[in-house]
């Protein structure tokens, strides 16, 4: 029986909760795969060092209070809707289209070289565009973008799009495909940064939530 | 009211009983903290995490239509609301760079041996925190939640087989982490 993928059934067989039937498969797999066989005992080694992670426990007494401080919450609570907020209300379109720019502008950067700037076919479409117009062109364009990349270890959005919210220009090197994972920092941009408040975070988590694959 | 089930107990809120939605806290608190706390690696942000959770439990409950389990249906807000605090956090520590390259305090540093267990364990936290989204949700649901990939599947909404390829590579995306991590010490 040819089983696809045996390496994503290790961990199951490891802990001894792979199917029967699935079981004769990946023994006969390992006999002749030396591979898989130091995949395995890779993956044990591992678990065994997960296993000896152990945290700490909450504070004694505390799930005694997670019911009376939820209704004290609920009772003192006002609304979390970020758009119930008439200043949030104001910056979620200019936050919104921030946003919005910083992909079109990773967009074209991809899509950018020496030899077919002439011909990007999104430069027609954003040339002397508005930013209402912009936006529905990419939200009509774009897939959900996932928020984080398995080629990146870093999620890099929500440091993009902070950026963005602050004015600046992002000066993508078209050649760079992890342009936050060596991230540098200069004085003057963390000063700005700084003076992001609350409502601007809770603004950029919503619509960066809004625009990630789970 | 302990007895009924979760069906019954979102019944009796939908008709006004608000005793119900403290058994539903009740039931599920321990299950919903330590999820977070997986995701979040501090008690006080796991504890953020819960209230949030059950707040927006309580606020949807009204118009739960039960096209999910209420054990799905908890999870999925769970997860949703500990990844967004993870997004919240990484913003906020990249205005606080520059603390992460203060010199530490040499006074601090702990006998070898523990210090040795202490760095194993952070880097441990460090390498689940640092795996993408999608891979530290289903290492979380299923290597300390021990929850079957068919349940896992509901609350993603992601097939079975993606989920074990997700799976394992988020464990050897840990492995590597710690490996890399031994390397240049």
């Amino acid at each position: 029986m040819r089983i696809e993928h045996i390496e994503y059934l290790l961990p199951e067989y490891l802990n001894g909760t792979l199917a029967d039937s699935l079981r004769p498969g990946v023994e006969e797999h390992l006999k002749h795969c030396s591979s898989c066989r130091t995949a395995l005992s890779e993956l044990r080694q591992t678990m065994e060092m997960l296993e000896a992670r152990v945290p700490a426990d909450p504070p004694s007494a505390y799930f005694t209070t997670v019911l009376p401080r939820i209704r004290e919450r609920l009772e003192g609570k006002e609304s979390r809707n970020v758009f119930v907020n008439p200043l949030l209300a104001k910056l979620a379109l200019p936050i919104g289209a921030a946003v919005v720019v910083l992909f079109i502008l990773l967009s074209l950067s991809s899509l950018v070289s020496e030899s077919e700037t002439a011909n990007n076919p999104l430069q027609a479409v954003v040339h002397g565009s508005s930013t209402d117009e912009l936006i529905d062109v990419v939200l009509d364009m774009m897939p959900l973008h996932p928020l984080s990349s398995p080629t990146l270890e870093v999620e890099t959005s929500s440091m993009l799009g902070v950026r963005l919210l602050r004015g600046e220009h992002l000066l993508a090197d078209v050649n760079e495909a992890s342009f936050a994972e060596d991230f540098t920092l200069d004085e003057t941009m963390s000063e700005e940064l700084e003076q992001l408040n609350e409502a601007d975070l809770e603004a950029l988590v919503q619509r960066l939530g809004e625009r990630t694959v789970l | 009211m302990t007895e009924r089930s979760d069906s019954e107990l979102i019944e009796l809120f939908q008709n006004g009983d608000e005793s119900a939605f403290n058994h539903l806290v009740l039931r599920y608190q321990e299950k919903v903290y330590w999820v977070a706390r997986r995701f979040v690696n501090d008690h006080d942000g796991a504890d953020d995490v819960t209230q949030d959770v059950f707040c927006k439990v309580y606020e949807s409950l009204g118009s739960f239509r039960g096209e999910a389990s209420v054990y799905t249906w908890l999870y999925r807000i769970t997860v949703n609301i500990a990844l967004n605090s993870l997004r919240r956090q990484k913003v906020r520590e990249f205005f606080r760079i520059d603390e992460m390259f203060e010199a530490k305090d040499e006074d601090s540093v702990a006998p070898d041996e523990a210090l040795e267990q202490q760095e194993q364990k952070t880097l441990i936290e460090e390498a689940i925190t640092k795996l993408p989204e999608k891979q530290k949700s289903v290492f979380v649901l299923r290597y300390y939640d021990e929850l079957p990939y068919e349940d896992i599947s509901k609350i993603l909404k992601t097939s079975v087989g993606g989920l074990k390829a997700n799976y394992f590579h988020a464990v050897k995306k840990i492995q590597e982490y710690v490996r890399r991590a031994h390397r240049t010490h």
